[in-house]
């Protein structure tokens, strides 16, 4: 198991945080999803893809809870800004999850389709159309 | 798929990496199942319980920030008022003649317990890094204390960490490298008088410089540098034959030039434009009341110098024409000042005699306003210093009859605040903000107030650059620092230049307070995870 977390941790704490737009939040996620890859250790037949799928759903399950907890405060649309952010990465967090995640997978992991279908639970084809809908939508932002 | 959706692609793919560039991914370590356990049932909270702890932190950042703003214009200091410890960044040193040192906070205009020094305090500087504070400590007539001293002041920790034997010591100034400080000694004698050199990296004291002596009349007083480093310009009683002031060349250290200020001119403070090509001398001139006696009937002008020439290229009365009789006594330690905003567009000289505090327009030469501020004294060693903030908003004058500094808006030309201090309060210093290129060249300790461009790159980088390339947009020229920490909200109060999604930037100097590490400047603790 140390040699998945040698090799996964980073790179998941950076497509958590693109996810979430929070580097606090992504580790903590992160580490979340390693306790319970240590859990079901002797069930898990590829390490690297449950990891996947465990941060992509908790990544999921937090702007769910956030967009509760903001809804009560919100302020907190302003914490996790770090820096001002250019307009694309503005448009992306605007995105409905699951095509926000399958761009960050796409275009920072280079993941394939059947991987991504994989770590969001649907099929490939859902993937194509995820990731078209999901550039449409930048493209239209940006070109306004 | 045209070329449109991959340019859509191509942006996405480098806003993402950068943006995930950025963080910094602590090298975390494996724990075991235990530890690993154990952890997170010490990190988890609530969701609720996690909201209002990041509400709370979000509060504790905005509410840590003072955004020092004059107007409507944006500010351009961000100054955490919490948290802050050692350093003399968002400092303003005042020596009192009662020989302690009041430290105001300039963000709050709070004065911390007065630093005890003795004697009876003159002159003040700080070194070009902020670390040290040099004060000049004369001896009073009643006083068991050593002569005189420079007392060097530990900005981190507040106390005086070093006594530097110096017989006579009235102004002080230290070198743009932080190498010497030029003091300047009046030990009461009409014909001598000289200037100390110290070397602050070993305390050892120089030779005196005599500056005074027959034919060039005594008592030294006000001494500045050149931005450049290569002159000290030292101001003394010109007595009957005229001069007033010598300058030094600091690389041999002998008086290359003295400047004619006018027959029995004294001229205890003066500064020089930023750009270094005038220096402004507040000088009170006059005539002989009767032949035989010292006793004069006075002006208070600004002389401007040429520094190229040497030569007084204009006499400003700055004064508005009221005048005094000022006593043979009183030679020495006239209660005037002068200093000039940090983009040399004005400056700020005391007089004594209409307690006012007179703005002069630097481009024009006009006296654009009289400010007054309270009463300055006219006995000796007791002066209206003033000094300015680094981004010229404010000017600190001391104002020795009511024991306060006056804190004037220089957007507005008001007292802002009066901030009450020891007893007859002399000089005033404000700690420097450093360059960028400092900031990254030396190791800095606590927090620093760092002078710089700021520019936001496309992909979100945020960076402080020591000056800008006059490209469309602009960009950094080689020596900048990352900053980290900045939240939204600084930005829009920072009123870039630019588009979003391109870059953008702010084409005047900002100061930003913070921790230099390596190549980034961490404006702020970052919310607690």
């Amino acid at each position: 198991m140390g040699a998945v977390f040698a090799r996964e941790h980073e790179r998941l704490v950076r497509v958590a945080y693109l996810l979430t737009g929070s580097s606090a939040v992504a580790e903590d996620l992160v580490q979340d999803a390693f306790v319970g890859l240590h859990r079901h250790w002797d069930g898990v037949r590829q390490p690297s893809a449950y990891l996947r799928v465990a941060v992509v759903n908790a990544c999921r399950a937090h702007h769910r809870r956030n967009l509760r907890e903001r809804s009560y405060f919100p302020e907190l649309v302003t914490d996790t800004v770090v820096a001002e952010t250019p307009v694309v990465l503005d448009a992306l967090a605007e995105l409905p999850y699951r095509q926000r995640a399958a761009l960050v997978l796409r275009f920072y992991e280079d993941r394939t389709d059947s991987e991504i279908a994989q770590a969001l639970g649907c099929r490939p084809a859902t993937v194509r159309s995820l990731v078209h809908r999901g550039l449409a939508t930048l493209k239209k932002v940006i070109t306004q | 798929m045209n070329a449109k959706d991959e340019a859509i692609k191509s942006a996405l793919r480098t806003a993402l990496h950068d943006a995930a560039g950025q963080i910094d991914v602590r090298s975390a370590t494996l724990m075991t199942a235990d530890e690993l356990v154990v952890h997170r049932r010490v990190t988890r909270r609530a969701p609720m319980v996690a909201a209002m702890a990041a509400c709370l932190a979000v509060a504790l950042v905005v509410g840590g920030w003072l955004l020092v703003s004059g107007g409507n214009d944006p500010p351009s200091v961000l100054t955490p008022a919490a948290g802050v410890v050692g350093g003399c960044a968002g400092k303003a040193y005042v020596t009192n003649g009662s020989g302690s040192v009041s430290v105001i906070d300039t963000a709050t205009g709070k004065v911390s317990a007065p630093i005890p020094v003795g004697g009876s305090l003159g002159g003040v500087a700080f070194t070009p890094d902020g670390r040290h504070a040099y004060v000049t400590r004369s001896k009073i007539a009643d006083d068991n204390s050593p002569d005189g001293t420079v007392s060097v002041i530990d900005t981190a920790t507040g106390v005086v960490s070093a006594t530097i034997d110096v017989a006579a010591p009235t102004g002080i100034a230290i070198t743009p490298d932080g190498t010497h400080a030029y003091v300047t000694n009046n030990d009461g004698n009409q014909r001598s008088g000289w200037v100390s050199v110290i070397d602050t990296a070993t305390g050892k004291v120089s030779a005196p410089i005599p500056v005074g002596g027959s034919p060039h009349g005594g008592y030294p007083s006000g001494v500045a540098i050149t931005p450049d480093g290569t002159h000290a310009y030292v101001t003394y009683f010109a007595g009957t034959n005229g001069d007033g002031l010598a300058v030094i060349d600091t690389a041999t250290g002998v008086v290359s030039a003295r400047i004619d200020l006018g027959k029995l001119s004294v001229a205890p403070g003066l500064a020089f434009s930023p750009d270094g090509t005038h220096a402004y001398v507040a000088n009170v001139v006059g005539e002989p009341v009767s032949p035989g006696t010292v006793t004069v009937v006075i002006d208070t002008v600004v002389s401007v110098i040429d520094t190229a020439t040497g030569k007084v290229s204009a006499r400003i009365d700055a004064g508005r024409g009221s005048r005094g009789i000022y006593g043979g006594g009183g030679i020495g330690g006239a209660a005037i000042a002068v200093a000039s905003t940090p983009d040399g567009t004005l400056a700020y000289v005391t007089s004594s005699f209409s307690d006012t505090v007179s703005v002069i327009d630097t481009a024009t030469g006009v006296v654009s306003a009289h400010i007054p501020v309270g009463g300055f004294p006219v006995f000796p060693g007791s002066s209206g210093a003033v000094a300015f903030t680094s981004d010229g908003r404010h000017a600190y004058v001391t104002v020795g009859d009511d024991n306060t500094v006056a804190v004037i808006d220089t957007a507005t030309g008001v007292v802002s605040a009066t901030i009450p201090v020891g007893e007859h309060p002399t000089g005033v210093a404000i700690c420097p903000a450093i360059s960028v290129a400092q900031a990254r060249r030396v190791t800095v300790q606590g927090p620093v107030l760092v002078n710089g461009y700021l520019v936001v790159t496309a992909n979100g980088q945020v960076r402080i650059c020591a000056g800008l390339r006059a490209t469309r947009p602009p960009r950094c020229t080689t020596s900048a620092l990352t900053v980290r920490g900045l939240v939204r909200r600084d930005f829009d109060d920072l009123a870039l230049r630019g588009r979003p999604g391109r870059t953008r930037w702010r084409p005047d100097p900002v100061q930003i307070l913070g921790a230099v590490q390596g190549d980034v400047l961490r404006v702020a603790e970052n919310a607690p995870a």
